[in-house]
């Protein structure tokens, strides 16, 4: 009945106030004698607030003194501390408000006001927001003494119904006292494991998951007394990673998600991004590691967001790999045979293989991501503007090399795409900056050699699966782009061919048909079907990307490189950048490579041929200089050249 | 006399001025504390102080004639040495062999002992200021001697200083027990109703600054265990001023005492007006009632802290409140921030336990005043 009534008085004098503000008479009216007469029924404690109140604008220290006054009055009139407290809060007295909040927190544990108002601190020791309350509720927190503060907290917790707020407070008790994790970590780990089974959740990257493996999970890892059980470790593990592994693909993947933003779970927007996910996995993996005991992930113990030390990493677990688990191991190096063996490893072992799994699948998603992040066109645009796309295709150049040297059949050319033990080199064409140049290449080789390890025996193919499962591993768009370039890279163009096909008829994006082109034309050329690949390449030229202003850059550099390698490698794969100048550069070349395989080298030449050659010619002048030449010679012996399209096509002043 | 004081007089004839102001403070130091120290020696400590300290009497007991002002000035220096340079333990002993605790001080070592306070606070010497405090508590901050110190403080650094606040500011940190006897004496010298607003400012600053001053007197021990003083806690003067503020703005905005304080300098004209003033004066209040709240978690004993609003003074407060309102009308605001303030004052100092004993000639007296209706809320609680 009381408390009642004297919020009805607060609510009035709140319009009381405001109407203050406006009429300045109305600033006497509570201090005159008549006035309080006409109030005097009102309860004492009441009286002693509307006083109190009453001068709160004109002379604050007054009305300080009538609400101490008051509060040593009536020390169990709850409505009374608390009007005390919010006086304090409204002018600024940041030390007595604390007093004041602790002090009703220990009288009056079943005030709802007061639960609503520890309730709005909470809120605002979650917010990282600026804003002056904000600030002055976390200050106001601050001043409390530390035990109370965990009380507050714990009992807010308590007391929340939404489980995720319940979980949300707990958190932040452990992180304001990391003394206390032990006490609840554990706990707060099941309820959440709880909340998300019940949540219904589509993806692993969900609000829940993300409280589990972003913040509950370090704090966990962090804490040297919390033991917990190795099945129970391997679990928030396998969580992490999911977690990880979903964040980065639709965080790449992120104009299509926003697209349908209804179908997927879409929980987690803009506000659940994480800053540098990798290092975040790495460090949870480093720790988790350390508390089981696994010597290989200190591998991880500093890595760093972009993959530019990835090929080290791989060395080091092949190391640890083979000294330790000579099953793996030999299994791993016998790849190429596919040999696989077949059967389950001991216990031992298993620690092994837990490590081995754990380690590689998350370097393998690292660098799968890293790939993706430049072979995917939607990836995401804010991060690295003007960076082009690149494709995977076979190099050329040592190829019409050997040519030159020993006129050989396209026999002899599909031995040479079997020489897939021999490693090929991987060259990116344009004037890529060194960054992308070893982040794109050395995240490719290392995501398949990874993919290997994986495949190498049943039973990380089998943890394999169940996660790639949760991960939806291969709905990934450059999933699919890295299975088709390690196809090409090992040499299985068929594979790779009617992987291209179906993509080829199934994508509805222009840039997918034309990379899927391109590839397919590379894939023919090595395979000596130089009529297909020549039908593709006119579908690339005829869907080229719009000029941006890029000319053809002649690039001694290529040519160098590829000079210097084919001597010690049989092949050389190329990512071209997906820009006009480049891939036409490179059209034009495989068209001329095609033209000559069909025309020149064989016994019946054919006018139109050779006159189609002399055109593309042009296009790179002089790099093709030698085969105008041993054109003119091949006409002059012939004495006739009948080519109607000459002075349409043939434009280069230099042949004169 | 014995051959010893003999031979130590004749000594110390022999030196000069100002050698043998320092000499004979040593050497009266050493007397004291000499392990074989009794009571034959008081005379001639006595004697020391008299002829060779403050030259009071010649080498045949007679009494000299007026010091120059050369002389007090080698005094006062000799003093402040001695005490910023003498042991801790010891400096309040010999300080009460300079001035003894007794009403009547010869009349020049008043003035020198008034004189030797301005010059402590100026240099801010916290020993001698130490010393005084504890002497005013154990004379009594109201008596004479004390309100003769504090006058001519009060003087020297409202007169003749434009601006005091700069040397009287950090008072509360030099020497606690004095700030606070200081204000228990200055709250008796100037009139209640109507105490100068550039002294009230300074004051609110010093309690503002800290409010362990009004808990300083609690601190200190009585000269010997057979004769114990009671503690004099300025809290009692400075409400009293709070509560009959109102009344001073109904009156003129200048107190007679701020004309005779200000009059003497054009900057120090009084430019607060009432609404000003009556800030000045809630501010004070609010913080008195905090200091007595701080009560609680300060270190005192419960038993000590009745000397904080003593019952007696709180009467003494009534009756003037009382006095005060026969002249106006009971009705006005000013009876009615006034009672409201006297309530507060007896609401907090009772919840303190600052306010302890038996209260009912307290109440009878407040029934007295004009109604109030926070004073009847306490008042009730008070007896309930």
């Amino acid at each position: 009945m009381k408390t009642l009534k004297s919020r009805d008085i607060r609510v009035k004098l709140k319009v009381g106030q405001r109407r203050k503000l406006c009429t300045k008479s109305a600033n006497m009216m509570p201090c005159s004698g008549s006035r309080i007469q006409a109030n005097e029924d009102c309860s004492d404690a009441t009286y002693m607030i509307k006083k109190a109140k009453s001068y709160q604008s004109s002379d604050s220290y007054t009305a300080q003194a009538w609400m101490l006054t008051a509060k040593t009055l009536f020390p169990n009139n709850f409505s009374v501390q608390y009007e005390a407290y919010v006086m304090a809060k409204d002018l600024g007295n940041i030390k007595e408000a604390a007093f004041n909040l602790e002090e009703m927190f220990k009288l009056f544990p079943n005030e709802n006001q007061l639960w609503a108002e520890i309730q709005r601190i909470a809120i605002a020791l979650r917010k990282d927001s600026m804003e002056k309350d904000v600030i002055f509720l976390r200050n106001l927190f601050g001043l409390v003494p530390h035990n109370v503060q965990h009380q507050m907290l714990l009992s807010v917790a308590e007391r929340s119904e939404d489980t995720m707020e319940h979980c949300q407070l707990m958190l932040l008790l452990i992180k304001k006292f990391p003394g206390k994790v032990s006490e609840h970590g554990v706990k707060l780990l099941e309820t959440l494991f709880a909340a998300e089974k019940y949540g219904n959740f589509q993806s692993p990257f969900n609000p829940v998951r993300k409280l589990v493996v972003y913040d509950v999970i370090p704090l966990i890892l962090q804490n040297k007394d919390i033991q917990i059980p190795t099945k129970q470790m391997y679990r928030l593990l396998q969580k992490s990673v999911e977690f990880y592994g979903c964040y980065s693909s639709q965080e790449q993947d992120i104009d299509s998600k926003t697209a349908k933003s209804g179908s997927r779970s879409g929980d987690l927007t803009k506000e659940g991004s994480i800053e540098q996910p990798w290092t975040h996995l790495f460090s949870l993996l480093h720790a988790a590691g350390r508390k089981l005991g696994w010597e290989l992930v200190e591998m991880f113990a500093e890595c760093s967001e972009t993959p530019h030390n990835s090929d080290s990493l791989w060395q080091q677990i092949m190391s640890f790999v083979l000294r330790r688990n000579p099953v793996l191991a030999s299994s791993e190096m016998s790849e190429a045979t596919a040999g696989r063996i077949g059967h389950s490893v001991d216990d031992t072992n298993s620690l092994n293989s837990k490590q081995v799994f754990f380690c590689t699948i998350v370097l393998f998603l690292h660098c799968l991501c890293h790939f993706g992040a430049h072979i995917n066109p939607t990836r995401n645009q804010g991060s690295n503007q003007g960076e082009p796309h690149y494709v995977l295709v076979e190099g050329l150049e040592q190829h019409r090399k050997s040519q030159d040297t020993e006129s050989t059949s396209s026999s002899k050319r599909r031995k040479l795409g079997n020489e897939v033990n021999k490693v090929p080199v991987i060259t990116l064409r344009r004037k890529a900056s060194a960054d992308t140049k070893i982040a794109l290449t050395q995240s490719f080789v290392t995501a398949l050699k990874c993919w290997e390890l994986l495949h190498s025996n049943n039973y990380l193919e089998k943890e394999l699966g169940r996660l790639s499962n949760h991960l939806c591993l291969d709905t990934w768009p450059w999933f699919q782009a890295l299975n088709i370039d390690s196809l090409i890279y090992q040499g299985m163009h068929q594979d790779a061919i009617s992987h291209l096909l179906r993509i080829q008829r199934t994508s509805d994006h222009d840039f997918q048909k034309s990379k899927a082109n391109l590839q397919l034309a590379s894939c023919y050329y090595i395979l000596g079907k130089f009529s297909m690949a020549c039908e593709r390449l006119l579908d690339v030229v005829s869907s080229l990307p719009i000029a941006s202003g890029h000319s053809v850059t002649h690039t001694t550099e290529s040519n160098s490189l590829s000079k210097h390698q084919s001597g010690k490698s049989g092949r050389h794969l190329s990512y071209l950048s997906f820009e006009r100048g480049e891939l036409l550069q490179y059209c034009v070349k495989l068209l001329i490579t095609c033209f000559r395989e069909k025309t020149i080298l064989s016994p019946a030449q054919n006018d139109m041929a050779l006159g189609h050659m002399i055109v593309l010619s042009q296009f790179d002048w002089p790099q093709e200089e030698k085969l105008f030449l041993h054109i003119v010679n091949i006409i002059r012996k012939q004495g006739s050249f009948c080519y109607s399209l000459f002075f349409n096509y043939v434009i280069s002043i230099l042949f004169c | 006399m014995t051959d010893v004081s003999l031979q130590l007089k004749n000594y110390l004839r022999k030196l000069d001025m100002p050698a043998v102001l320092s000499e004979t403070l040593c050497q009266i130091e050493e007397i004291t504390f000499s392990s074989d120290a009794s009571r034959s020696y008081q005379q001639l400590i006595t004697e020391l102080v008299e002829e060779f300290v403050f030259s009071e009497i010649d080498r045949r007991g007679q009494p000299k004639r007026k010091l120059s002002e050369i002389r007090e000035l080698q005094i006062l220096h000799s003093l402040c040495d001695y005490f910023s340079e003498s042991r801790k333990e010891r400096r309040l002993a010999i300080f009460l062999l300079l001035f003894p605790c007794s009403s009547r001080l010869p009349e020049k070592r008043q003035s020198l002992l008034a004189q030797l306070v301005s010059l402590a606070v100026a240099v801010k010497n916290s020993s001698i200021l130490q010393c005084v405090g504890m002497w005013m508590q154990y004379i009594g901050c109201t008596s004479t001697v004390s309100m003769y110190v504090a006058n001519t403080l009060l003087t020297d650094y409202f007169k003749v200083i434009p601006d005091c606040t700069g040397y009287l500011v950090d008072l509360p940190e030099i020497s606690p027990v004095f700030c606070a006897s200081l204000i228990v004496a200055l709250t008796r010298i100037v009139p209640e109703t109507s105490p100068p607003l550039k002294v009230v400012e300074l004051i609110s600053q010093w309690i503002g600054s800290s409010s362990s001053v009004c808990f300083s007197p609690l601190e200190i021990l009585p000269p010997d265990p057979s004769h114990y003083t009671e503690p004099e806690s300025p809290l009692c003067g400075l409400l009293l001023w709070c509560i009959l503020s109102p009344f001073r703005e109904c009156k003129s905005d200048v107190s007679p005492y701020d004309k005779v304080i200000l009059s003497s300098h054009d900057s120090l004209k009084p430019i607060e007006k009432s609404d000003n003033s009556s800030n000045v004066f809630s501010c004070l209040h609010l913080m008195l009632l905090e200091t007595m709240m701080k009560s609680g978690q300060s270190r005192y004993d419960v038993t000590l802290l009745k000397y904080m609003v003593p019952i007696h003074e709180v009467i003494r407060m009534i009756k003037i409140v009382s006095s005060k309102c026969t002249c106006v009308n009971p009705s006005s605001d000013a009876v009615e921030v006034s009672m409201s303030r006297l309530a507060q004052m007896l609401q907090i100092a009772c919840a303190s336990k600052c306010l302890q004993g038996n209260l009912e000639d307290i109440f009878k007296l407040v029934h007295h005043l004009p109604y109030s209706r926070l004073l009847h809320i306490v008042t009730g609680f008070g007896r309930k």
